[in-house]
């Protein structure tokens, strides 16, 4: 019965789900703890890009599970924040980059009292 | 049931990944990697045990398993390595990697819009703008990158951070009740809604069902304003016009003939999202408007010139005669 | 058990106003001083006004006495009135009015006149000040005559609280007038403060007044006295004058709060003169003269009255036996002879204490302004162990004689005007019924001749003996900087020039010194000529007639010779009391001359002698360190207050501070200390933060989660 169906109305395996959200998750607290741990501006938004990333395979997990493709149109927004967010961050960036001189974000820590 | 070796997994994952963090000699980079790699086969390995598959799911987990280990050990080269423009390369890598997972979740067009948008795009900009902006080696007078691309910033507490995230997320996975009781219920719901999807477009359903029965001209409602009634075997049933027939007769549709992944990404994008859609579409937009205004050039004009710019005559450029006296 | 009384019953005489320029005159010249001071007048414009501001008042005052007739009660305008009902008790009216009888314009004539001679000594005293605190010693002096003038002219309590008050205040200000002098400063502190302790006797007492009879006005008052005094309160009337005595007790320098007067000789010595010596501290006899018909509410109070002036001139006699400084000594015999007249007005003869009063504000201020000259003239020099033969040094002559005169009339040998006056207060002692105001007679004769030793001291030790002296420091010691002079008195330390005084100061001294000899006449007149006593009659005129001997008289054997007549010594009272209190002076007088000026030396082996005998050896070293009383008052009074002080300062710094206010406000710093360097500044750290709590909450719903499935 299953073989008539096109795949995304299959019935997916549980493992392949589990392997997959499991590999979100790690995608996803990889990334932030990349951005936790880097001094590079850009480098801190790409791990925010790679957060993207996990939460992108979540929902595409998620998807595939409940056979729903609201969770892929979900992505396809997710995309577009992301675009939208490196455009604008980058530019930010380039535009910190030319008052200081360095990418390192140390030198912007004025916004504590401290 | 508590996962404790899930926990430790983690634990030697996160104790991998804060070694790599920290900038050692090559040897024991390699020893780090290896404690990662075994931390996270150990975790990957954690999970499948807990599932148990059964043989026909092999094929296609293994290779679930062989992309995810290629995506996350980019990830961790993306997070550690002391090369920005490495860093984009490997991140192309995590989203090629991960694209290929998305293609065996049945989400065709979502991997190939990442790689597309992401690699393509997104990445590029990323490098544009680290070589704008990144210091050369030569120009530190180093041969290795700059200290704050090197040294990370407290890499214990955000490693220790993220494996208790790990940790509690992936406990969760190990919990999840068995739900192939309710699986069939949402492929039957799943089924109906596809059916549904091609009602609400017509001309769509039309060629689909001319793909059985080539005599079909038109479409006609059904009883309840539908053109589709979905069946129990995920089959459905039409009315069509034929040539050379006046009533309308009806007409078994197989569930092959359901859209496939993309088109019922696009249905749904159109029918059931299309103000988000229009949304996203506006966001790109300010987004491409703001990202030309921050990072134009900053000039600061005199009155002047300003005046000039906008074609007015200079403010205190050729008094008139006897005007000051 | 109330006495009769009479007093005259005063009469309204608004045509009198006049009178009351003697008032405005000096608050009028202290506003000219003040503004000298704000436009820095560089001359003696300050001290020309104040003189004539002075001596028309003291012209307006004679003229006043020429015109009296009996009490009068003067209305100037309405200052203080309102009511709130309809009854007696119901209303409170202080007016801005005079009462003006003879024993006001006994006080004033001798207020005024000694001020503008006072004044006028200053302008050449306080020269070397033109510019700098000139105009600020004369608006002190402009105030404090107004001041006196309305404690003295007043019509009401009130009014008069308004100068008892004035005049501290002046006194302040004048004995701090070297306020860079940190010994002037703390004085003038000590002085203020120990006049508040009196100052809230003399509150109170008015306060029980006004509760006991609805009125502070004079008149009022003494006609409710006229009619008995009854209580129309239900406590004891006789606490009003204890209260009102210790008023006077701290403006006079009594015993319980005598140790502000000698301190207060940082004033300058006009100052001294004026305020210290002859006019202020008499307002408390003033006015217990003045209110001497409720002295009587009580029958021990005048007693306590004559005991405390008793022992205060006995132990003052004493100090000023054994002190070097010639300012310290004379302030010590003005407490001691302002102990004389309370002794006076405690056994019953205001005659005996006013006249006191009078005859001690000239010949004491006479003596202050001779150790003025002479500390003027020596750059400050005023030990008198280092003073020697000045009336052989060419121009200081009148000083001397002057101080000569001075120190007889205090020394009260026989026949001069301060032996009539003590006198007539010691036989009125010596005459009592009373055994212990006999004993307090005895006492007063040996303090009248410890009186004639030290004054004698003083005078044998400066202006006699052989020439000698030491210039003193002027920038330490002396009260003002003469510019004129002060260049002498250190580089050519060893050809120091006195600086003789000019004619202010000599004219002053001469007038004061015949003044001395004037005030006499009145004793003269009535002991060779059997004349009333002048004095006695302005005294009887008043209110404080009780005990003045001529309308109530009834033990003065200067009028009536009755056949119980008291007897001293077994002679008549008089008599025997003129031999005893001669012989008294005399004796003082020769003992001085024997160890001051004949064999100095011999003053020396009898200090040691005295303090080579364990019995005796207490007696020099109480009376060198002024009885302890400064350090009894400190030990009994400062000491407990500072440590109760510390202690609750201990409390308020580490309990209130420490504990309760710094220890609350450490529980957030504590947990902020926590929390801090999660809040660096820089963005990871705030990400970190955010990634933390983000998975605290979700291990915690994750948590809420399985235990629903367990």
């Amino acid at each position: 019965m299953n073989d008539a169906l096109a795949s995304g109305f299959t019935i997916a395996s549980n493992a392949q789900l589990s392997v997959a959200l499991m590999i979100s998750a790690l995608l996803f607290t990889i990334g932030l703890v990349g951005f936790l741990c880097r001094r590079n501006m850009i480098i801190m938004f790409l791990c925010t890009e790679l957060m993207f990333q996990g939460a992108a395979l979540a929902m595409v997990a998620f998807a595939r599970m409940h056979m729903d493709v609201s969770g892929q149109v979900f992505v396809i927004f997710i995309l577009t924040v992301a675009a939208a967010e490196a455009a604008l961050a980058l530019a930010l960036v380039v535009l910190l980059y030319r008052r200081r001189e360095t990418l390192s974000a140390e030198v912007w820590s004025q916004l504590g009292e401290s | 049931m508590v996962p404790i070796f899930f926990y430790v997994a983690c634990a030697v994952a996160a104790a991998g990944v804060a070694l790599l963090l920290l900038p050692h000699g090559r040897g024991k980079r390699v020893g780090a990697s290896v404690l990662g790699l075994a931390g996270l086969a150990w975790i990957l390995v954690e999970i499948v045990g807990s599932v148990a598959p059964n043989a026909g799911e092999l094929q296609p987990l293994g290779i679930v398993l062989l992309c995810g280990i290629v995506s996350i050990a980019s990830a961790v080269r993306v997070i550690t390595h002391h090369r920005p423009v490495f860093c984009a390369l490997y991140f192309v890598l995590v989203v090629v990697s991960s694209a290929a997972i998305f293609v065996l979740l049945a989400a065709e067009f979502i991997a190939f819009a990442l790689i597309i948008v992401y690699a393509g795009a997104i990445l590029i900009t990323y490098l544009f703008v680290l070589m704008l902006a990144q210091q050369s080696p030569a120009e530190i007078g180093s041969e290795d990158a700059v200290d704050y691309d090197r040294i990370p910033r407290e890499p214990a507490s955000a490693v220790m951070a993220g494996f208790v995230l790990i940790a509690v997320i992936g406990g969760s996975v190990f919990t999840v009740h068995d739900s192939s009781g309710t699986a069939a219920l949402e492929q039957a719901r799943s089924v109906r809604q596809g059916w549904r999807d091609l009602s609400l477009m017509p001309s769509l359903l039309l060629e689909q069902a001319r793909r059985t029965d080539s005599t079909v001209t038109a479409m006609v409602r059904r009883p309840d304003g539908l053109f589709v009634t979905p069946q129990a075997d995920h089959s459905a049933i039409v009315s069509v016009e034929r040539t050379g027939k006046a009533s309308p007769s009806d007409l078994t549709l197989p569930p092959s003939l359901l859209p496939d992944n993309t088109t019922r990404v696009g249905i749904a994008l159109v029918t059931r999202f299309p103000v988000s859609l229009e949304l996203a579409g506006v966001i790109l937009l300010m987004a491409m408007l703001g990202a030309v205004v921050l990072a134009r050039k900053q000039t600061d004009l005199a009155e002047d010139e300003r005046r000039s710019i906008a074609g007015l005559s200079k403010l205190m450029d050729d008094p008139t005669p006897g005007a000051s006296r | 058990m109330t006495p009769e009384c009479s007093i005259p019953q005063a009469v309204i005489a608004p045509e009198l106003a006049w009178v009351g320029l003697a008032m405005l005159l000096p608050l009028l010249s202290a506003c000219a001083c003040a503004l000298c001071a704000a436009l820095r007048v560089k001359g003696k414009a300050p001290a020309i006004i104040t003189i004539i501001a002075l001596a028309s008042s003291f012209l307006i005052i004679v003229k006043a006495y020429l015109a009296s007739t009996g009490p009068v009660e003067v209305p100037i305008f309405q200052w203080i009135t309102f009511a709130w009902g309809e009854g007696s008790f119901q209303s409170f009216t202080a007016d801005c009015a005079m009462y003006i009888d003879s024993l006001t314009l006994f006080w004033m004539l001798f207020v005024t006149g000694l001020g503008t001679l006072i004044t006028v000594y200053a302008s050449e005293y306080m020269e070397g000040d033109c510019g700098h605190g000139y105009a600020r010693f004369f608006f002190g002096i402009s105030v404090f005559l107004f001041s006196m003038s309305a404690l003295v002219l007043a019509d009401n309590l009130v009014m008069l609280y308004l100068g008892w008050e004035g005049v501290g205040l002046a006194s302040y200000l004048l004995i701090g007038y070297n306020y860079d002098r940190p010994s002037a400063v703390s004085a003038a502190k000590k002085a203020f403060i120990m006049n508040r302790i009196g100052d809230l006797g003399l509150a109170l007492g008015i306060f029980m007044l006004w509760s006991n009879y609805g009125t502070l006005q004079y008149s009022e008052l003494f006609a409710a006295m006229n009619q008995g005094g009854q209580s129309s309160v239900d406590w004891d009337l006789s606490v009003i004058p204890f209260l009102l005595m210790l008023g006077a007790f701290g403006k006079s320098a009594q015993l319980p709060l005598f140790t502000w007067l000698p301190d207060a000789m940082e004033g300058p010595t006009p100052v001294s003169a004026l305020i210290h010596a002859a006019t202020m501290v008499t307002a408390g006899v003033y006015l217990i003269a003045r209110l001497y018909p409720f002295f009587e509410l009580h029958p021990e109070a005048l007693a306590t009255v004559a005991w405390v002036g008793g022992s205060t001139a006995l132990i003052a006699a004493t100090i000023g036996m054994a002190q070097y400084d010639i300012k310290r000594v004379f302030a010590y015999s003005t407490i001691s002879q302002l102990g004389y007249m309370f002794l006076g007005l405690g056994v019953g003869t205001t005659f005996g204490a006013c006249y006191h009063t009078l005859t001690h504000a000239f010949f004491k201020a006479l003596l202050f302004l001779t150790a003025g000259a002479v500390m003027h003239g020596f750059a400050g020099q005023l030990d008198l162990r280092k003073l020697s033969g000045l009336r052989h040094i060419p121009g200081w002559r009148i000083v001397s004689w002057t101080m000569f005169v001075g120190c007889v009339w205090l020394s009260a040998f026989p026949y001069t005007a301060a032996f009539f006056s003590k006198d007539a207060i010691l036989l009125q002692a010596l005459t009592s019924e009373r055994a212990d105001f006999r004993f307090l007679g005895w006492m007063g004769l040996f303090t009248a001749a410890l009186t004639a030793y030290y004054t004698f001291r003083v005078w044998f030790r400066v202006c006699a003996g052989p020439v000698h002296f030491e210039p003193g420091s002027e920038g330490q010691h002396d009260e003002h900087d003469e510019p004129t002079h002060a260049p002498a008195s250190k580089a050519s330390h060893g050809a120091f020039q006195p600086h003789a005084p000019r004619w202010a100061i000599k004219g002053v001294l001469l007038i004061l010194a015949v003044g001395a000899l004037a005030v006499g006449l009145p004793a003269y007149n009535h002991v060779f000529a059997h004349e009333t006593n002048w004095a006695q009659q302005m005294i009887a005129g008043s209110s404080a007639y009780q005990g003045a001997g001529l309308a109530a008289n009834s033990h003065d054997p200067h009028l009536e010779h009755d056949a119980h007549q008291p007897t001293v010594l077994g002679m008549d009272a008089h008599t025997g009391l003129t031999v005893v209190g001669s012989s008294a002076a005399i004796g003082g007088i020769l003992v001085a001359w024997f160890f001051h000026l004949r064999s100095r030396s011999a003053a020396d082996q009898l200090r040691r002698a005295l303090l080579s005998r364990w019995w005796i050896r207490w007696l020099p070293i109480c009376m060198e360190n002024k009885w302890y009383v400064d350090e009894i008052y400190h030990a009994c009074f400062q000491l407990p207050l500072w440590i109760s002080g510390q202690i609750l300062n201990f409390g308020d710094r580490h309990f209130l501070d420490g504990v309760l206010v710094d220890g609350l406000a450490k529980i957030p710093m504590g947990l902020a200390r926590v929390f801090r360097p999660l809040y660096g500044g820089a963005l990871q750290g705030y990400a970190v933060t955010m990634a933390g709590g983000i998975t605290l909450v979700l291990a915690w719903v994750t948590w809420i989660w399985l235990r629903g499935f367990n």
